[in-house]
């Protein structure tokens, strides 16, 4: 029998990995991705980590090599003469990190107490929901900065203020899925058979969200890029001389004038790294669940 | 449905007191005191301890909530900032109109691209009608607003000069804010509407209407659009959070004396009363919109109504 049950489970992983390969676009999101994270663990190979911060004022605001500016700078250089492709480069490190960082602690915590309060419902349910509805009542960007304010710059207290203000919707989500489950026969059969809260969850329950989970977390993923580009936007994220997407933005937006360069390359980072996570996260949805292919 | 309005107002007070105690403690976090802030690095200890004073910051921090509370409650007053010493109600009423009209503007703006432009690529579904919008869809909603602000500003002011790069000015200053925020928001406005509408043209009543012979336009305008229109609703009520955040850096870029960037900058200086008011602000009016959504819903749709007028959930 327990053959039985891991042979269906292989073949229904291969069937979405089957699914997900046939959708082009997907593909497309998954490589760049990859490419982008590769390229973000190689960063101090490629350009040693100090050519992001030296300074060189000879060279302010210098154009890209390929338009005429100094050769070796492919994204010219920025207001202080930084070389502007090594901060892209080593800014990704940080961007992605946030970006993956928060999701993934977005998913351990909301999927947990969301499949808690869907499963055990009653006066734990109102009890959470109704402190969440707090939660949500704040505008994310707002609270974030507040909590970033008062733990203090960072890398770390930046991945738990956006995690904090993602939480509740990743809560309410699971906790729907979950509310469905729960009433189903097999869930009933378990609890008759004795077992824990706990072991039902984590055997029954979450397992049978893992495609919400998923799609999800994946979608997270890229709008958690963006969120963490408009508080460094905003001033209040990394620390200025480390390198971050939306702080690159930021900075250059005082030459947007003179040097739109300085704004191009960032933001066209952003956008690529949030666009292939979002068609990563559509393919994944359609490949997961067939029925919601449209 | 009056019991039901009446309830739901009721809820508002518990999320009220609960979001202007979290804010209140974490704004009390941050580390300084508004005193030596507002005097600068070189000020003397004297000086410093006698503005707090004044600022009433002395005191501890519940003695202080439950002064912040008692002045709202029962005199309406939300305090004055630490930094310009105005009270932070006029403050408010002065922004909150222009955080407003840029936010329900750019509403407006995504749904008059987004529904549209969903419906057509539901209806020509696997067409270039299709491919084209729901790719233009997916490549809006991974821009930050404030990145299509600054393209906006470099071409429309820098270049062109067709529209005031900075500050309010006249209705001008309102359509590149307004542009830059409402393009993400209705990028996924259409891929709400298109898998809504999707899902809706499927329905036996809608191939019902097919079948009886009604007008191919008439079965889509009429019959699915009400319903596909719903979830649709929904979304941009609910995601009005969304939006007030990226308005937030759309008012920082454009220079706008909104309310989002009055509490940015007073997160900045540990401005207290600057940060709750301003929040709380913010909550109810978030509050007010996902009761006027679901108000609507209740106003298009019979079987919701009937839901709300009878008994408890």
């Amino acid at each position: 029998m327990t053959d039985a049950l891991v042979f269906k489970k292989e073949s229904r992983l291969k069937e979405v990995v089957r699914r997900l390969k046939k959708d082009r676009l997907a593909m497309f999101g998954l490589a760049v991705i990859c490419v982008m994270i590769l390229f973000a663990l190689m960063a101090g190979l490629i350009v040693p980590y100090d050519t992001a911060l030296k300074m060189n004022l000879k060279l302010k605001l210098a154009l890209p090599s390929w338009a005429g500016g100094p050769a070796g700078y492919w994204f010219g250089c920025d207001g202080y003469g930084r070389d502007l492709f090594a901060r892209c480069l080593h800014g990704s490190r940080i961007s992605l990190l946030i970006g993956f960082a928060t999701s993934i602690a977005t998913l351990a915590v909301g999927s947990l107490l969301g499949a808690l309060v869907g499963y055990v419902g009653g006066k734990l349910d109102d009890l959470v929901m109704r402190a969440l509805d707090i939660f949500s009542a704040i505008p994310s960007t707002l609270f974030a900065m507040a909590v970033v304010a008062a733990m203090g710059p960072g890398i770390v207290n930046i991945c738990i203020a956006i995690s904090l203000t993602n939480i509740p919707g990743f809560v309410r989500i699971v906790r729907s899925s979950v509310l469905n489950i729960a009433e189903q026969e097999y869930i009933e059969a378990a609890r008759a058979g004795g077992a824990s809260i706990l072991y039902i969850l984590v055997k029954h329950v979450l397992p049978n969200t893992v495609g919400t989970l998923i799609v999800q977390t994946t979608a997270n993923v890229a709008s958690m890029i963006l969120t963490a580009a408009t508080l460094s936007f905003l001033g209040l994220g990394i620390n200025p001389p480390q390198p971050e997407w939306g702080a690159l933005v930021s900075e250059g937006k005082e030459f947007l004038r003179t040097a739109p360069h300085l704004i191009l390359f960032p933001g066209v980072m952003i956008c690529v790294a949030s666009f292939s996570m979002s068609v990563l996260g559509d393919g994944l949805r359609d490949a997961l669940d067939p029925r919601l292919r449209n | 449905m009056h019991r039901f309005i009446f309830r739901r107002l009721l809820m508002m007070i518990p999320i009220v007191i609960g979001v202007s105690f979290l804010i209140f403690i974490i704004i009390d976090m941050i580390p300084g005191d508004p005193g030596s802030n507002l005097l600068g690095p070189g000020a003397r200890q004297e000086d410093i301890d006698m503005l707090n004073e004044e600022l009433g910051y002395n005191l501890p921090l519940f003695q202080r909530y439950g002064k912040y509370v008692y002045d709202a409650l029962f005199r309406l007053d939300l305090g004055k900032s630490y930094a310009t010493k105005k009270p932070v109600v006029t403050e408010i009423a002065n922004r909150l109109p222009i955080s407003l009209t840029v936010a329900f503007n750019a509403i407006l703006f995504s749904l008059v691209f987004g529904v549209p432009l969903g419906v057509l690529s539901a209806v020509k579904q696997n067409t270039i009608f299709d491919r084209i919008p729901t790719g233009l869809a997916l490549l809006l909603a991974a821009q930050p607003a404030f990145l299509i602000g600054l393209v906006l500003m470099l071409i429309f002011s820098l270049r062109l000069g067709w529209f005031p790069a900075n500050g309010v000015a006249s209705w001008k200053s309102y359509v590149m804010p307004m542009i830059a925020l409402g393009l993400p928001y209705g990028g996924r406005q259409l891929r709400f509407t298109r898998s809504s509408m999707l899902e809706t043209i499927r329905q036996d009543y809608v191939r019902t209407a097919r079948a009886k012979g009604a007008a191919p336009r008439l079965v889509i305008w009429k019959h699915a659009m009400k319903n596909a229109l719903l979830p649709v609703i929904t979304v941009a009520g609910n995601s009005f959070g969304i939006l007030i955040g990226g308005a937030i850096a759309t008012e920082t870029l454009f220079g706008l004396p909104g309310l989002g960037s009055f509490i940015v900058a007073g997160i900045k200086q540990k401005d207290v009363p600057v940060v709750t008011g301003g929040i709380i602000v913010f909550a109810v009016v978030f509050s007010f919109v996902i009761l006027a959504v679901d108000l609507s819903y209740a106003f298009v749709d019979p079987r919701i109504r009937a839901k709300y007028s009878g008994r408890r959930d």
